[in-house]
């Protein structure tokens, strides 16, 4: 009796912590509204709409970390465009965030590269980044949120 | 060096086994609760470590977990399913079962029923695992990290609990005459 009390105990301090860790997180979470995009740079955060952005075929092979191939056939813009649209040129990386606060780097060289990085506009969905020539699909990232440029 | 007996080696196996593929069974629902709190995981490893942590704790040989995480790293290397840590995942593997391992042998001498021990190791070894997934891919700081590691402790903490109730169950089957398997099976009464 008196261990299942210790149970109970641990596990309650464990969801008491949660809860307020996940408070913090959610209150504190920086979150863009659908069809948007939040760019930040040098300390300033500009919400960009995903319609300004021209779109243009994106066509192209991608594998994952199995190796397999997945014909990739969308919408979407390059990244550079995307950050030009935001009027911002003079960069050195992107950091790339999703919904979930998962975040990859882009270095302008790639994102300059012809081909090379885009974001995949869907109708009602969060944007997608694809990176072609990657050796695994560790920076496609779903439901991009946030690109902080540095 | 001890033999296992073919049944113990069978058990271990299909531990290894249940470790390596349950992530992707519970994963939908686990994405669910993951999703709503924005952020990237943190549950389905849990729930496959309890199937280390149960081998561990009914085999009771010292560096079992730590053995069965090489062979899922290799397996896992073998067959493709190395997400997106890609060759660094035998780290994420590994770890967490060298410290499943650790902690069997550091609270040996509780006087601790197996539920709370069980809890304590699982969500440890959570801890451990979502912390290297941070280390190695996710990179997150400040509350999202620390709400992705009260995630996988709670969820370790629950997974271990119900590891302890299978252990309990599988004890006088699997390693019924060892006195390890003797411990838990008393110990979980």
């Amino acid at each position: 009796m008196k261990q299942n009390k210790l149970v109970l105990l641990l596990l309650t301090a464990l969801l008491a912590v949660t809860a307020v860790a996940a408070g913090v997180h959610l209150s504190t979470r920086q979150s863009a509204p659908m069809g948007t995009v939040l760019v930040e740079c040098a300390n300033r955060t500009k919400e960009l709409s995903l319609d300004e952005v021209e779109l243009t075929a994106v066509r192209g092979t991608i594998v994952n970390g199995k190796g397999e191939e997945r014909n990739v056939d969308a919408q979407g813009a390059p990244l550079s465009a995307v950050l030009e649209q935001a009027g911002i040129t003079a960069y050195t990386q992107v950091a790339v965030t999703a919904d979930d606060e998962y975040s990859v780097t882009v270095t302008k060289e790639e994102a300059a590269a012809p081909g090379r990085v885009f974001l995949i506009i869907r109708e009602g969905e969060r944007p997608q980044l694809l990176v072609f020539g990657d050796a695994n699909s560790k920076r496609n990232v779903s439901n991009v949120i946030r690109l902080t440029v540095s | 060096m001890k033999r296992y007996s073919l049944r113990t080696v069978l058990f271990l196996a299909l531990c290894c086994d249940l470790g390596l593929f349950s992530k992707r069974i519970v994963s939908p629902a686990a994405n669910l609760v993951t999703d709503s709190l924005h952020i990237p995981g943190g549950i389905g490893t849990s729930f496959s470590l309890m199937f280390l942590v149960v081998a561990a704790v009914l085999v009771s040989q010292p560096g079992c977990a730590a053995m069965m995480s090489m062979i899922q790293s290799v397996l896992a290397l073998g067959l493709g399913m190395v997400g997106s840590m890609g060759a660094l995942s035998p780290i994420g593997y590994i770890l967490p079962g060298a410290v499943i391992d650790l902690l069997l042998l550091a609270t040996t001498g509780l006087r601790a029923a197996w539920e709370v021990r069980m809890a304590l190791i699982n969500a440890a070894a959570a801890v451990c695992a979502a912390l290297t997934a941070n280390w190695i891919v996710f990179r997150l700081d400040g509350p999202a990290l620390l709400l992705y590691v009260c995630v996988a402790a709670v969820s370790g903490a629950l997974c271990g609990l119900l590891g302890a109730a299978v252990a309990r169950r599988l004890a006088p089957v699997v390693t019924a005459r060892q006195v390890g398997s003797t411990e838990v099976a008393e110990g979980t009464k």
